[in-house]
């Protein structure tokens, strides 16, 4: 038994918690198996929440035990130790340690062991340990590992740890119960820093993280000091208490006098010791590479047939939303056609019809209709994800974008941002290092969001003719290719100016996990899929549908039905704050209507379509065309001159793709950076762009080709 | 030694090889941490796979898991070829 500065009181003794309200944490490293436990043991019925001042999402859930007790589970994001850098690994760190403030220290940690990788799932444990919480082991890819030919002696692993070690690889649910019943009351803790050799360091440490938890007037014994106290010396928990700062270094000099490197030998030690444990629990030796995952690699990162595959992949995912998704969107489409026609003959002619009809069935149906495109492109990303080829996809294309300022990790957040810049977003706090991470922020919401695609749509519908190129390529298809592909280029250059001014620092680090190629799971990614629709139609259900009534009555009052359409609408509220812009939006070529819709689309962009629908509906409202052919047949009343041409639509798009018009995407900005300089930069850089590109567009446009 | 390779990133052939970790470098205290925390400490044997398709970054093998990393961060390591 070691010395212990911390004066732990209940070494070795199992800790029979009667409290109620306990709240157990899993713990584990990223692609564990954490999270299957989680679900198994919730049986999917969990509740998804932010961690206080970071948005880094946390699974929460209400188990009941086996004699009836209730037990919250959490379950943290995978960390690789507790001296992580990157935002997730930081809140599971600091979660465990009782850092957070407003949420509570945990009970009970699990800890998950990965049998294929027993080291590295080892030595987060052990470091679970030495935060003095009680634990049970949780051993998981058991039937993996045997394929491998890894043998786990769980006995010995048992006696080794000194606390309970259970199975519950394959979810089997004999083993779930029992785990649970070990939640109950045989949590153990575990005499702490058992690799650590050298007494000083522990006392150095201690001495430390006392201080530390001083400082921030927490009681000394409620924390893990020592723990604590490393992760000053090692640098991964920093402090702007100047006197404290001068602790830290004195102690590092004073072990480095002893022949301790301060910085290093937490994890030194730590790792040899667990490799001892690993080496006499498992069997085989770690070192057999799985020739399958090999194999796949040698394919997939082939210098040539990789980058080939890649651009497949890319194009199937693309082609899936843009042309699969066309179907049922038609679909939902003319479902909100008949419920109109519906209303319309049912509902006397007056307020409430044009209410229902033209402000809630116009409205929020116009928007509803992208929720294919949505659910594909997010379960598409979630089953690329869970493959493991996205983690491929980020390697090749590291170097591509370090030219720009950005990395490998990049890569997923920017991609994702195609479906919403939302999960984009919250997607960049696997990014350790800070400027790579701002700038990925930044440059996230010129790729082409998914409700942009509406936009999109309707303006290439209404002036792009259709035309194809031999029966195969159509001239609508190629033209939305190259928005997104205008929008991306944008990003690119964005992050490459952003990277040698603002965001100006040495050249970032790539280190990242290749996880294991898996067999991807339909309904974990259809679950994806789900969450993101939910997430939509609650803004749908919400937002949208309360902006579209707020609308509607600025383009329905003062006149309403008493003059005819479109005198009504020519006159209306909205005309006259549309007008009140149009000096301003005159130059890109808009008139008041696109004004108006501008304005709309700040709370988010889908609103602009639903703004265009609700003005041309009111305004033409006795005739029965579609959007696309209203707004194509629209005419200035002062001149008869058609209302949009082409010109117009090009500045529109081009707006559309450089600005960053969505409320959730600045919230969220505002989130995660924690600043709202920043968020404020963001939205004002992008809106800059956008009305200089529309700007340019337009003039220098009607300067060669007045004819468009 | 791996230096030398290093110094010639076309030719990244002579990288892939198995080495030992002998140091980890102090000059920046954040990459070095991460790799100390990844378990590339001293001792451990780690087996360098391929290159990216443009040379960088790189796939090791290491206690049994694959990782990418860019030759900067691996030049934070001393190693020493292990010639079979």
């Amino acid at each position: 038994m070691f010395f212990d500065p911390s004066g732990c009181r209940n070494c070795a003794k199992p800790v029979v918690v009667a409290r109620k309200g306990r709240i157990a944490a899993i713990a584990g490293t990223p692609n564990s198996g954490k999270t299957t436990i989680f679900n198994a043991l919730t049986g999917l019925h969990y509740k998804v929440a932010n961690y206080p001042g970071a948005t880094v999402e946390r699974k929460e859930a209400v188990v009941a035990l086996p004699d009836g007790d209730k037990l919250t589970l959490v379950d943290l994001p995978g960390a690789y130790s507790v001296f992580g850098d990157s935002p997730d690994e930081i809140v599971a760190a600091n979660y465990l340690s009782g850092l957070i403030e407003e949420s509570r220290r945990p009970d009970i940690a699990i800890c998950v062991l990965d049998v294929c990788n027993l080291d590295r799932s080892l030595y987060l444990a052990l470091q679970v340990v030495d935060l003095g919480l009680p634990v049970v082991f949780a051993v998981t890819m058991a039937d993996l590992g045997e394929r491998r030919g890894i043998r786990l002696h769980k006995e010995l692993l048992r006696r080794r740890l000194g606390a309970p070690v259970v199975d519950v690889s394959g979810r089997n649910p004999a083993a779930l119960k029992e785990l649970s019943a070990l939640l109950r009351d045989s949590a153990v803790m575990i005499p702490p820093f058992s690799w650590c050799s050298e007494p000083q360091f522990r006392v150095v440490a201690h001495d430390l993280g006392e201080r530390y938890l001083q400082i921030n007037g927490i009681e000394a014994d409620k924390l893990p000091a020592t723990s604590l106290g490393i992760r000053l010396l090692n640098g991964s928990l920093t402090v702007l208490d100047e006197q404290l700062n001068k602790q830290i270094l004195a102690g590092r000099t004073e072990l480095e006098t002893a022949g301790i490197d301060a910085v290093a030998y937490a994890s030194v030690c730590g790792h040899n010791h667990v490799a001892e444990i690993a080496r006499r629990a498992a069997s085989a030796s770690a070192e057999t590479p799985s020739g399958f995952a090999e194999r796949l690699d040698r394919i997939f990162l082939h210098k040539f047939w990789g980058a080939i595959f890649f651009v497949l992949v890319m194009g199937l995912l693309f082609n899936a939303v843009f042309i699969w998704a066309v179907y049922p969107m038609e679909a939902i489409n003319s479902f909100f056609g008949l419920l109109r026609d519906f209303c319309r003959n049912w509902i006397p002619e007056g307020a409430l019809r044009s209410l229902v009809a033209d402000g809630i069935i116009a409205g929020v149906g116009g928007v509803l209709v992208f929720i294919p495109q949505i659910a594909l492109l997010q379960f598409f990303i979630a089953i690329l994800e869970e493959t493991g080829y996205l983690s491929r996809a980020a390697f090749l294309m590291d170097n591509v974008m370090r030219r720009f300022g950005l990395q490998g990790r990049s890569f997923i957040p920017l991609l994702s941002s195609f479906s919403c810049t939302v999960p984009g977003i919250m997607l960049t706090r696997s990014i350790p290092s800070w400027p790579d991470r701002m700038a990925t922020i930044l440059v996230a919401p010129m790729m082409s969001c998914s409700a942009r695609l509406p936009i999109y749509t309707l303006l290439i519908s209404a002036f792009i003719p259709q035309r194809s190129f031999g029966g195969l390529i159509s001239l609508q298809g190629l033209v939305l290719l190259a928005i997104y592909f205008f929008g991306a280029l944008s990003g690119a250059l964005a992050a490459f100016v952003l990277r040698r001014t603002l965001l100006k620092s040495a050249p970032a680090h790539f280190i990242s996990e290749m996880p294991p190629y898996r067999l991807p799971r339909l309904g974990a990614a259809l679950r994806c899929a789900w969450d993101r629709i939910f997430i939509f139609l609650r803004t749908a259900g919400t937002l949208i549908l309360l902006v579209a009534l707020i609308l509607w009555g600025l383009i329905y009052f003062p006149y309403g039905s008493s003059k005819p359409h479109f005198e009504s609408v020519q006159g209306s509220f909205a005309a006259r704050i549309g007008r009140f812009v149009e000096p301003a939006i005159e130059p890109l070529g808009f008139d008041w209507k696109i004004g108006v819709g501008l304005l709309t689309s700040f709370a988010s962009r889908e609103l602009f379509v639903t703004s265009l629908a609700l003005v041309n509906n009111i305004e033409q409202s006795d005739s029965d065309a579609s959007l696309v052919e209203k707004i194509r047949t629209s005419r200035n009343p002062e001149t008869g001159q058609p209302s949009y041409s082409l010109l117009t639509a090009v500045s529109l798009l081009v707006f559309f793709v450089l600005s960053c018009q969505c409320m959730s995407t600045l919230v969220i900005c505002c989130r995660e950076t924690g600043s709202w300089r920043w968020t404020m930069l963001m939205f004002s850089y992008t809106f800059m762009l956008a009305y200089l590109g529309s700007l340019a567009v337009y003039q220098i446009g009607s300067v060669l080709w007045p004819a468009l | 030694m791996f230096f030398e390779c290093c110094a010639a990133p076309r030719r990244e052939n002579c990288v892939c090889g198995r080495f030992k970790v002998l140091r980890v470098k102090h000059e920046e205290a954040g990459i070095s941490r991460r790799l100390l925390c990844l378990g590339l400490v001293p001792g451990v044997m780690i087996e360098v796979l391929r290159a990216a398709p443009l040379g960088d970054p790189l796939e090791i093998r290491c206690q049994g898991y694959n990782l990418a990393l860019r030759r900067e961060e691996l030049s934070l390591l001393d190693l020493e070829r292990i010639v079979d």
